[in-house]
């Protein structure tokens, strides 16, 4: 959450700066997506982390790219960004939703041991 | 079109594709294009299918690209980026599917968990109710003990009172005293028919006291024994006095006191209370002494069976009878008024 607080003003500087043609709206899919995900805890999970991470790099590397005038590669990327942003997001979710899942199991196992007591 | 109808058709549009290169001869697929292509058969083939349909039909469109990207041109950076989205879309759908199932194991969770709170709460309430009705089993049983006891507290008193109510008229009418917890009622003077066991009208009156008295004494056993006076033979005299004893025990039997508690013993002249070498000392050796035993000591049969064990022989009869009694024999005193049985047998010459 940090880390994009920092590199997203960096983003919108660079982008002023090169005066690129970048796909604003995609960006802001992609943008979009890495905040849900940090939202959810994507952070705390080292597989949703490491999509978190892909994301970023090849947000900021669409940039370049499209500072450099290739268009079309720059849109590619984003849409790998976006698409690794959304995995970050799912995974968090489905880690979650398991972690509670194993809780409750818990608890019913702990009941039931109580139960036996 | 649906999404699995949708799916199914680019399924085969993609699966084509791959027969066409082969036959084709076209260039190899990329590693990523490989890769995404495992991905997908791993979510078309897997809990994915069903539980996200709309996540695999993506990933089969983003395949979909991938492969037309391959045909076009192949191995291009393009191929390998729709390769790289196909293959997260992949995973975005099978990792979909995987929070779908973590939810339906925690709902699934919760209504056992719920299951078993009320299954629990059930048995606390079964529970509670056996619990309330036994403290109210035990209220009842309590208060009926606690009925119970006060009426045989009551009862107990009454007898206390009766008891003391009736060694009062018995000490007013007859001789009374005690002996190591048993109760000793001596009656003498003119209680029977000269040498018989007829009963007389007085003496019927102050058994009808004694049986009464009695009463009060319920299940202690009773001795009735007779005693003559020294006139007469031996055998004579404990035949008189277990004839006597008899005619006391089955009047008193007839005034209410139970048979199974009362027995009657004929001492004879044995055990004489006063010198039989005066008129009125025999008068008072010719008596009836009514025993009432304790609850639990010893009977007074043993009392009796110690006097019988310790008659001499006749053999020796006159060596071991006991000393004359002095002639101060308290003739005067009142058997009423002694509490222990003289010790020794006078010896009077028989009548």
């Amino acid at each position: 959450m940090h880390v994009f607080k920092l590199w997203l003003p960096t983003l919108t500087v660079l982008c002023a700066c090169a005066g690129a043609e970048l796909n604003q709206a995609r960006a802001t899919d992609v943008q979009a997506a890495v905040l849900a995900a940090e939202q959810v805890g994507a952070n705390d999970s080292p597989k949703a982390a490491l999509h978190l991470q892909l994301a970023k790099e090849q947000l900021v590397s669409a940039q370049r790219l499209a500072a450099d005038g290739d268009q079309n590669n720059s849109n590619l990327l984003l849409e790998r960004a976006k698409v690794d942003a959304e995995l970050a997001l799912q995974l968090a979710r489905t880690e979650r939703e398991q972690a509670s899942a194993r809780e409750a199991w818990e608890k019913i196992r702990e009941t039931k041991q109580q139960s036996a007591r | 079109m649906s999404n699995t109808s949708r799916t199914l058709c680019i399924s085969g549009f993609v699966g084509l594709a791959l027969m066409g290169t082969a036959c084709g001869g076209a260039a190899a697929p990329t590693t990523e294009l490989l890769t995404a292509r495992n991905a997908y058969a791993t979510a078309r083939n897997g809990e994915a299918a069903t539980l996200n349909p709309t996540g695999v039909h993506a990933a089969a469109e983003a395949l979909q690209a991938a492969e037309a990207a391959h045909k076009d041109d192949s191995g291009s950076q393009r191929e390998k980026n729709y390769a790289y989205i196909a293959l997260r879309k992949s995973e975005l759908a099978i990792a979909a599917a995987s929070e779908a199932l973590a939810r339906k194991e925690q709902q699934r969770a919760e209504e056992t968990y719920k299951g078993q709170l009320e299954q629990r709460s059930d048995q606390a309430t079964q529970q509670s109710s056996q619990y309330a009705q036994q403290l109210t089993q035990t209220q009842q049983q309590l208060q009926q003990n606690t009925q119970t006891l006060q009426q045989r507290q009551q009862e107990l008193e009454q007898a206390r009172v009766a008891a003391e109510q009736a060694q009062a008229e018995l000490r007013q009418a007859e001789a009374i005293r005690e002996e190591e917890g048993r109760l000793i009622i001596s009656l003498s003077g003119v209680l029977f028919e000269p040498n018989g066991d007829v009963l007389s009208t007085l003496a019927e009156r102050r058994l009808d006291t004694v049986a009464h008295a009695l009463g009060a004494y319920k299940d202690r056993p009773i001795v009735v024994e007779g005693y003559t006076d020294a006139q007469g033979s031996d055998s004579k005299n404990l035949e008189l006095s277990q004839r006597r004893a008899n005619a006391v025990r089955e009047y008193l039997e007839r005034r209410g006191v139970e048979p199974e508690r009362i027995r009657a013993v004929g001492k004879g002249e044995t055990n004489p209370v006063a010198s039989n070498d005066t008129a009125e000392g025999r008068a008072n050796n010719r008596r009836v002494e009514i025993i009432v035993d304790r609850d639990n000591g010893p009977r007074s049969s043993e009392r009796s069976d110690k006097v019988s064990e310790n008659r001499p022989s006749s053999a020796d009869n006159s060596a071991a009878r006991p000393a004359p009694a002095p002639s101060t024999a308290p003739s005067s005193q009142s058997p009423m008024q002694r509490t222990s049985p003289p010790a020794q047998e006078p010896a009077s010459p028989r009548q």
